[in-house]
């Protein structure tokens, strides 16, 4: 990002607010041979020519087989620890956000306060999990172009569309070191809606997804207990329990759990900034008669 | 590993998948269509990574839908298949899609139906059957023998309904529900094929 | 004659025209007669031959009729250079279709490609529309038989029968009152010879002054084209009553 007006509204001047991601150049397409022109196909990409922004990219062309190489010969270097825990799922009355707030460097954890829900714009948000610098480079990169569709058009662009176009970017960088799955949700026309996208490009419309190393354990306690029909409360709570079993089997994932609630109107709220996860464990199991200590049942002569 | 699997009779052809999103130790979801129905007579059955089916069938139908613009009337099944397979080759050596296909079409130009199997290096067959990825090991010798000239469309039905059933016994994948595609004369006609 | 709007091919003159497209089509009438006529089971494209030297040795192309693709006929009025640039730019596309659909080109589409390219050369200045018309007879599973007729400026048309060049403009008339529709092949021969007997220049044709060639099924029901010729030719001539009218 050595580019001196890199951000400014100068190097976007030139550049194609038109596109969906940087990499698309209009601009500078010259002109084409007429047979070619004449050829033309939907879909059809040319050569990408950096414009917007001025990543330093490894040298040499072929980016894909740098990374593939670079994978085999320096696999810690590539592999960043992913370890978090989030969740989404769409019931009556929107959608229902809830992640944990730990970032971790190998053993150790660096913060147990992260904010992992990325507010988008007020009515769009994206979940955190693989790099948070990718998430948060790109999901506001989406918060840009969606505020220029909306400039363009008179309109907000509509969830299907902004996930769209956060999954054709990472279509576009694909097998070049980016790392991100998120969830990304938002409310429009139609209500709210839910999509699950990772750095493969994988763009999957559901109603309930977990990411991340907990995210079995989320899933444990997500699908015995969902219901399509839950009330907000119900499926506050259900968020919130999701979060705590995971935090506690899952050692990557901790802190405090926050909730959001995507309404079906066009809006989200935060519910819960910061609910801690131990108190909450202590919490659920003495509402069960636990100590929470986890040695109920156990003979107690090796304690 | 998604189970993709069809056959194909006089004037009739059925395509199954399964309905399963699968990515590392997850299934992401339970009830995603597979098979793409092109136009009102031609459906593509992809198998592959959600991001190479969901880019390589809709390029493919965006341009056979450009493509019957700028001529007036749409390709012959055999023509879609073949220019399917160009873009898949031309695509391998440079960013290749991974998704084997499966593509079955009523042409009412000559009141047939056609299959073709297609995996993803651009090998393009004609089929009476077919199937692909590990569904394939267990499904082929089903369809083989159940497979007859002449056959009826309830009968091709059934055959199918036989593959799942071998699938849901033998295949170690949870596949809980499959649908199929039914491509006639009349047009395309979804159903359950999961009992 | 010259007119301050004739220079570009990219300048409407004051009258709303095109003076230099107008002038390439204008060539194109200057040109020896082309008669095409569609039939239901075949279509005739039929021109009149070159006045050429004694000295002259035919190359393996040339003439009026080239083949496009095994199931396309073309006839070339105008600047045979340009033709020949226009006719292999043809064949390729025919045969790049053919190798991504394993499917013969459509008729319509092959025309609308040409007549696509004619035109951008209407549209960018310091170039010269193509001199050249064609007259195009093909079949396609589609459409069966076609007769398609296009212009320098990228205009075309299908027709049941057409005529270009020189005597285009009675031989339209009389295709007009004389064509029948579905007629056979024999007929729109017959029909087609007449016509461009008629519209030659010399009062006594003879057999050398045809160009004929045919596009049809075989028996084996393969789309072929061939020369109509020889004894075939004299035959239809004769059947025509194309000697005893021009002597009248």
């Amino acid at each position: 990002m050595d580019n001196e007006n890199f951000g400014l509204a100068k190097s976007f001047s030139s550049a194609p607010v038109l596109s969906i991601s940087p990499h698309t150049n209009f601009s500078q397409k010259e002109q084409t041979d007429i047979e070619h022109e004449l050829n033309e196909q939907v879909g059809t990409t040319g050569e990408y020519v950096s414009e917007g922004f001025c990543f330093k990219l490894a040298p040499g062309q072929d980016q894909i087989g740098f990374m593939r190489s670079l994978k085999e010969k320096a696999p810690k270097l590539t592999d960043f620890a992913k370890g978090t825990t989030t969740l989404a799922f769409e019931f009556q009355e929107g959608v229902l956000v809830a992640v944990d707030a730990r970032a971790t460097m190998g053993a150790f954890i660096s913060s147990n306060n992260v904010r992992k829900v990325i507010e988008i714009n007020d009515f769009l948000l994206g979940t955190m999990a693989g790099g948070a610098a990718d998430c948060m480079f790109w999901e506001k990169y989406v918060a840009m172009q969606c505020r220029v569709y909306e400039l363009r058009n008179g309109e907000k662009p509509s969830v299907a569309m902004a996930s769209m176009m956060l999954a054709s970017i990472m279509r576009q960088y694909r097998g070049q070191g980016l790392s991100m799955g998120t969830m990304f949700t938002g409310s429009d026309k139609t209500g709210a809606s839910l999509y699950y996208i990772d750095n493969d490009a994988t763009r999957v419309k559901g109603r309930l997804f977990a990411v991340g190393s907990g995210g079995t354990f989320a899933y444990g306690v997500l699908d015995t207990n969902y219901r399509y029909d839950m009330s907000l409360d119900e499926a506050v709570n259900l968020g919130i329990r999701a979060i705590t079993s995971a935090t506690f089997k899952d050692s990557a994932s901790g802190g405090v759990v926050r909730i959001y609630h995507v309404t079906n109107h066009g809006k989200w709220n935060l519910i819960h900034d910061a609910i801690d996860v131990s108190e909450l464990h202590y919490q659920f199991e003495q509402n069960k008669g636990h100590t929470g200590r986890g040695n109920e049942g156990k003979p107690n002569k090796y304690l | 590993m998604d189970s993709i699997f069809g056959i194909c009779g006089k004037d009739w052809v059925v395509v199954a998948c399964d309905t399963a999103v699968n990515r590392s130790i997850f299934t992401l979801k339970h009830d995603d269509d597979k098979i793409l129905s092109l136009n009102t007579n031609k459906v593509l059955a992809c198998s592959g990574e959600q991001t190479d089916r969901y880019q390589f069938s809709n390029y493919i139908q965006k341009n056979l839908e450009l493509q019957a613009y700028l001529t007036g009337h749409e390709l012959s099944i055999e023509a879609s298949a073949q220019y399917m397979r160009t873009e898949l080759a031309k695509a391998l050596r440079k960013a290749p899609y991974q998704v084997n296909c499966l593509i079955g079409g009523f042409d009412h130009l000559n009141g047939e139906a056609k299959l073709f199997w297609m995996d993803y290096f651009g090998t393009l067959q004609q089929v009476t059957k077919g199937a692909h990825g590990y569904a394939g090991y267990f499904v082929n010798s089903v369809l083989d023998n159940n497979y007859q000239v002449n056959m009826t469309l309830e009968d091709g039905i059934n055959t199918l309904k036989k593959c799942i059933v071998e699938l849901k016994t033998r295949f170690i994948m949870n596949q809980p529900t499959f649908i199929g595609k039914i491509v006639t004369k009349e047009g395309i006609r979804v159903i359950n094929l999961t009992e | 004659m010259a007119s301050r709007y004739d220079r570009r091919t990219t300048t409407f003159n004051p009258d709303g025209r095109l003076l230099q497209v107008e002038y390439a089509i204008e060539h194109i009438n200057q040109d020896a007669s082309v008669i095409g006529v569609l039939a239901r089971d075949g279509v005739v494209l039929a021109a009149e031959k070159k006045e050429t030297s004694k000295l002259f040795i035919p190359t393996k192309e040339s003439g009026k009729l080239y083949k496009m693709d095994d199931h396309i006929l073309v006839s070339v009025s105008g600047v045979v250079a340009d033709a020949n640039f226009l006719i292999d730019y043809g064949r390729l596309q025919c045969q790049r279709h053919l190798y991504s659909h394993h499917e013969p080109f459509y008729v319509e589409e092959l025309v609308k490609y040409l007549c696509n390219y004619k035109h951008s050369y209407t549209q960018f200045g310091s170039s010269r529309p193509f001199g050249v018309s064609f007259m195009y007879g093909g079949f396609d599973d589609v459409r069966g038989y076609q007769l398609f007729c296009s212009d320098p400026s990228g205009n075309f048309g299908s027709w049941k029968a057409h005529a270009t060049g020189k005597g285009s403009v009675n031989a339209i008339s009389t295709l007009k009152t004389e064509y029948t529709q579905d007629c056979s092949l024999k007929e729109a021969l017959i029909l087609a010879t007449k016509v461009l007997a008629k519209s030659m220049d010399t009062t006594t044709p003879d057999a050398n002054k045809f160009e004929i060639q045919i596009i049809t099924k075989n028996d084996e029901g393969q789309i072929i084209q061939r020369r109509v010729e020889g004894e075939e030719l004299n035959k239809i001539l004769a059947d025509a009553k194309v000697f005893e009218d021009n002597k009248k």
